[in-house]
């Protein structure tokens, strides 16, 4: 069995443990925000503008939309914090991903969890009237499920007069309606949601649901057909509604999506270049990336980052493993050269040959757009990055290895 | 060429940033990585590793085993037989993974580039933490070394000059074979 070659000293692991608890790109947000390592940039964060409106227009629903990576679920805390402040708003916070599994779920799974979250809201308030449990409980009982007596059913055969008259065929109607009839178990649902939320108007307070993880469904018409439903059966009980959603609602089909609702906060990729914006480089200075790294060393990570805040952080972790375990006190150039390399590598993976051709095309300085499946893939999964002024890049740490 | 990191290495990170995700790429039926791991966690930092291996159900059983874990360091393996869809599903449920465990997939080549590329959410908080798994060659006595070079060079109809001139001309393919190939031949320096 191998023993440790060298002996790490406890100090050098300390600053190396310390570095990665802050460049980690696992770590929850809400860690980053109390520790205060988030960097603010107020042409950039959109969260003023989700409370503001959450506040000043009840029952608006409101979606923030970036690519993997981009802060969306940082935004959506900072606004629940800033919400927060005013004493009549409850902010409701849902990270629906976690608590439920959205590859399978169903309509009203939204509003099932945010139900339960609101009663622990109701319950605070202390003497509980009974029409409010008989709507906890109808939400309980949607949320996990119940046991259910089945009657017996004694049918009678039935002879429609109509039918004596021959076949019929179902001529529609000219108007289509927008969207599909609501299901009545979600309205149902939402019926008791609205129950709770009538108590607490009455005590003076606004109910804000802010819902995460929904940007997880990659795909516009995946992303709608899950949270359609919910959505609009909340808007009749006037609960305002923040929530994340997937890039692709920018593109083609998806900016139907982007119509239903009464605002769309887009989180663009960040300026690379620190002469231009210094914004990535303070994100690295706040979180003491030049504990490690020299200024130049950072620049070179602002830039194959492609303005990907999470990339950022995962290349600035990368190259302190790399130096850690070459025994060294600080990064070298060849750890950061390493760490982007290695970034490349785990874009690289799983490319096609169509794939792989585009991405050649586009790096010769052939033009780019999101209009079929296969480029739309490319951008969803970030190897090709919309830069500011619509301009399309493969992402820099993976073009080199084409 | 991907970074290789032997089991001695990837302890040392664990030990350093102990919430975190990692792609692991071993050969497909070398399951050995498990149990070097555990030993290894035990002598540098006395801490248990929980197994997640293939036949153990799917998905579900995957995030309910990794979030009822009390270790902190959890290895996945055996998902050569899922779906894309599993892996989307996998992709859309990552907050589930989050537990606060070091989490391993250690899966081959194929696998991970599966992986990777249909789960682009797990993919963004893997980052750059994709490392070929590089056996450490100094625990091997001469013997043992002798028999598995051999070995290598009867399954690839190749001699170690070939492996070692491939290499050199940044020829030779990423498999995590190829990587224990030259580390056996002390030529770790050509795994880049």
């Amino acid at each position: 069995m191998a023993l440790p070659s060298t002996i790490t000293p406890p100090d050098r692991r300390q600053r190396f443990k310390s570095f990665m608890r802050r460049f980690n790109p696992s770590a929850s947000p809400i860690t980053a925000i109390d520790d205060g390592l988030i960097h603010e940039q107020p042409e950039r964060s959109v969260f003023r503008s989700l409370a503001t409106g959450a506040d000043l227009s009840p029952g608006s629903q409101r979606l923030v939309v970036g690519g993997i990576g981009s802060g969306k679920t940082t935004e959506l805390l900072l606004a629940q914090r800033e919400l927060a402040r005013h004493a009549e708003i409850i902010p409701v916070f849902v990270d629906v991903s976690a608590e439920t599994d959205l590859s399978g779920v169903n309509s009203g799974a939204l509003i099932a969890s945010f139900g339960l979250r609101l009663w622990q809201h109701v319950d605070r308030q202390g003497a509980i009237l009974p029409g409010l449990k008989i709507a906890y409980d109808q939400i309980r009982k949607a949320a996990y499920g119940y046991a259910e007596l089945q009657a017996f059913e004694f049918k009678l055969p039935v002879i429609e007069l109509s039918n004596l008259l021959g076949p019929r065929r179902h001529v529609p109607g000219k108007l289509k309606p927008p969207f599909p009839a609501l299901k009545r178990d979600v309205e149902e649902l939402a019926k008791s949601v609205g129950v709770l939320n009538a108590f607490l108007k009455a005590q003076g307070k606004d109910v804000v649901a802010i819902f995460d993880g929904l940007d997880r469904l990659g795909k516009a018409e995946q992303f709608w057909s899950i949270v359609e439903q919910d959505l609009r059966a909340l808007r009749p009980i006037q609960i305002s509604v923040l929530a994340a959603g997937p890039l692709s609602v920018m593109y083609g089909q998806g900016r139907v999506v982007q119509d239903y609702f009464d605002g769309v906060h887009y989180l663009a990729t960040a300026i690379t270049s620190p002469t231009d914006s210094p914004f990535l480089l303070d994100v690295l200075l706040l979180r003491g990336a030049g504990e490690l790294m020299s200024e130049q060393q950072m620049w070179q990570l602002c830039l194959s980052s492609g303005g990907v805040l999470r990339d950022l952080i995962s290349l600035a972790r990368s190259t302190a493993e790399s130096a850690y375990l070459n025994d060294a006190d600080a990064v070298t150039n060849l750890d950061v050269d390493k760490a982007v390399q290695q970034l490349g590598n785990s874009y690289l993976l799983g490319l096609g040959t169509d794939q792989i051709d585009i991405l050649r095309k586009v790096v010769k300085g052939a033009g780019f757009a999101p209009s079929d499946a296969v480029s739309m893939e490319l951008l969803i999964t970030r190897r090709v990055l919309e830069q500011p002024g619509s301009r399309y890049e493969v992402h820099p740490a993976l073009a080199p290895l084409l | 060429m991907i970074k290789s990191a032997s089991t001695f290495d990837l302890v040392r990170l664990i030990d350093v940033e102990p919430v975190a995700f990692c792609v692991l790429l071993v050969p497909r039926e070398d399951r050995s990585v498990v149990e070097d791991l555990r030993q290894e966690l035990s002598i540098q930092t006395g801490s248990a590793l929980l197994a997640i291996e293939k036949d153990e159900g799917g998905l579900d059983n995957v995030l309910e085993r990794v979030r009822t874990a009390a270790e902190p360091v959890v290895v996945i393996s055996g998902l050569e037989k899922w779906s894309d869809h599993d892996f989307s599903a996998l992709d859309i449920n990552r907050s589930r993974l989050e537990t606060g465990a070091f989490v391993i997939f250690a899966v081959d080549l194929e696998t991970a580039a599966r992986l990777l590329d249909r789960a682009p959410n797990l993919r963004s908080i893997i980052g750059a933490n994709v490392f070929i798994w590089a056996p450490d060659a100094a625990r091997m006595l001469p013997g043992e070394i002798d028999v598995r070079l051999q070995q290598l060079r009867d399954h690839y109809g190749k001699s170690d000059d070939e492996i070692l001139s491939e290499a050199s001309a940044g020829a030779l393919s990423p498999e995590p074979q190829f990587v224990e190939w030259l580390i056996l031949l002390g030529r770790g320096d050509l795994v880049r």
